[in-house]
């Protein structure tokens, strides 16, 4: 009985003592922590008035033509002081003041354009922060990766192209997002080659915020999208051709064709023949002719709805055919294509639907009543 | 006397880098953190020009716009929205609401001095 009391007790003791100690650690560690972060935001306050300082600092004006070294010169005299400083710190707060002062950098890269950007990046390049900005974008940790690719391009550190470049292959689809943007933000619209020819399963996310660069540039983006159309991955090659159709430039028809004609996938070859539709070029006719009477029925769809799109004559026996032997859906698409024919294709659903019972008759009439209506 | 000019954003590197460059632009500067004390600001201090940041906590940009225009007091205050470069309806919305101007982020320091300096030349004409 006794021993069995002692034991308890001992056990009792113990877990007290467990609950104690660790209850007394988490509360040592969050006071640490608080402390280390109201250190961080002093100095990250700190860095922010030596930034605006040094950022806003007037400078005596150069002559017009004047080598931007002299200009830089100008901007290493004020960053002297700043250097300086950190030099003297020992090696272990330095790390941590050149944090605080990079996380500032980069939060005011965001904001700031014009001269006082210029300044910036030259102080970011000057306190060598581009090589160790570079060494994050290769993190073990994805949100640093994708944040490292982030901050290169808002300070625009032409040399970190190569990683960036690289950081679209990042398994990460985040990481792969900030590192097009940053590319794109520092070397315009012909980078979008590489980001073709490297990207891979392009999430929607990521294919919306890339449609907005595209739609920026328009035109001077269709040279880059047609060769899209090669690239390796499919996601890339989708994008491009709705891209194209979107733009509704005609130098988009020929590679369009050729994807149409000899794609291996056929939703890639589907959607290519939805994208000539879309452009409304006449040189895309015979090859559309050809996919409505073809055997595969996917193909044969987007074939007619593209006839229909375009108001093709010629197109009107096709569709006739597909009227009287398709599928429902099938008739249903060659109805509404021929009722997109104008007064030709209007008389030959009339004809049909008196001469064939149903349910050739129903849709004729539907295509007829959406057309009129 | 120097012109009073109130500033109302609620990034302090941001509003300090602004509060900087107008002062040494010969202005006298106020700056607050968020929307409310920006409008509490506004009808005690009567300032001669807002700088007003759309995105703020407790009250957005617009929020303190439409109390500014809608107060006998603050409503002839020319008012500038700070706006993302992105947000078009923003700056729609704002100026229809009667801001004076707007500045979009990424901004120049030089440029946002100059604007500043025209809205007051506006205003005092």
């Amino acid at each position: 009985m006794h021993v069995e009391l002692l034991i308890i007790l001992t056990l009792t003791a113990a877990a007290t003592f467990v609950v104690v100690v660790a209850s007394v650690g988490l509360v040592i560690h969050k006071a640490v922590n608080a402390r280390v972060l109201r250190h961080r935001q002093r100095l990250y306050a700190h860095y922010s008035e030596i930034l605006t300082r040094i950022l806003l600092a007037e400078l005596p004006e150069l002559p017009p033509g004047t080598r931007s070294a002299s200009q830089f010169k100008q901007y290493e005299q004020l960053l002297t002081p700043l250097k300086e400083q950190l030099a003297q710190l020992p090696r272990s707060r330095r790390a941590f003041h050149r944090r605080a002062l990079r996380q500032a950098m980069v939060d005011f890269a965001r904001d700031l354009t014009g001269e006082t950007a210029t300044r910036l990046v030259y102080f970011f390049y000057a306190l060598d922060f581009v090589d160790e900005q570079i060494a994050l974008v290769r993190d073990r940790r994805w949100w640093i990766r994708a944040q490292a690719a982030r901050d290169l391009g808002l300070l625009r550190t032409r040399r970190a192209l190569a990683a960036l470049t690289a950081a679209l292959e990042d398994p990460h689809p985040d990481v792969r997002e900030q590192a097009m943007k940053s590319i794109i933000m520092m070397a315009g619209v012909d980078s979008l080659r590489t980001i073709f020819r490297l990207m891979h399963s392009l999430s929607t996310w990521t294919a919306v915020e890339l449609s907005v660069v595209v739609m920026q540039y328009k035109d001077q983006a269709v040279p880059c999208l047609a060769e899209g159309l090669s690239a390796p991955d499919e996601s890339v090659v989708l994008f491009c051709i709705e891209m194209l159709a979107e733009i509704g430039f005609v130098s988009g028809v020929e590679p369009l064709r050729a994807l149409a004609e000899n794609y291996p996938n056929v939703s890639v070859r589907a959607k290519a023949i939805e994208a000539l539709g879309r452009l409304g070029d006449e040189r895309a006719e015979g090859l559309l002719l050809h996919a409505a009477a073809g055997t595969n029925v996917r193909l044969r769809l987007k074939a007619m709805e593209a006839l229909g799109r375009m108001g093709v004559p010629r197109s009107v026996p096709v569709l006739k055919r597909r009227l009287l032997n398709g599928a429902i859906p099938e008739k249903l698409v060659a109805a509404r294509a021929l009722a997109a024919n104008g007064p030709d294709g209007l008389r030959v659903l009339s004809e049909v639907a008196a001469a064939h019972p149903e349910p050739v008759r129903a849709v004729c009439e539907q295509a007829i009543e959406e057309a009129e209506g | 006397m120097k012109t009073t000019i109130l500033i109302a954003e609620d990034q302090q590197h941001i509003r300090r880098l602004i509060e900087y460059k107008l002062t040494n632009s010969g202005y006298e500067v106020v700056a607050v953190e968020d929307g409310s004390q920006a409008l509490a600001t506004a009808k005690t201090l009567k300032p001669a020009l807002i700088l007003l940041d759309v995105m703020m906590p407790l009250m957005t940009g617009f929020e303190v716009l439409a109390a500014l225009k809608q107060d006998a007091v603050t409503k002839q205050i020319p008012v500038l929205l700070v706006t993302a470069q992105s947000k078009e309806d923003e700056v729609l919305k704002g100026l229809e609401m009667g801001a004076e101007d707007y500045i979009t982020k990424p901004f120049s320091p030089n440029e946002l001095a100059a604007r500043v300096h025209k809205a007051l030349m506006r205003s005092t004409r």
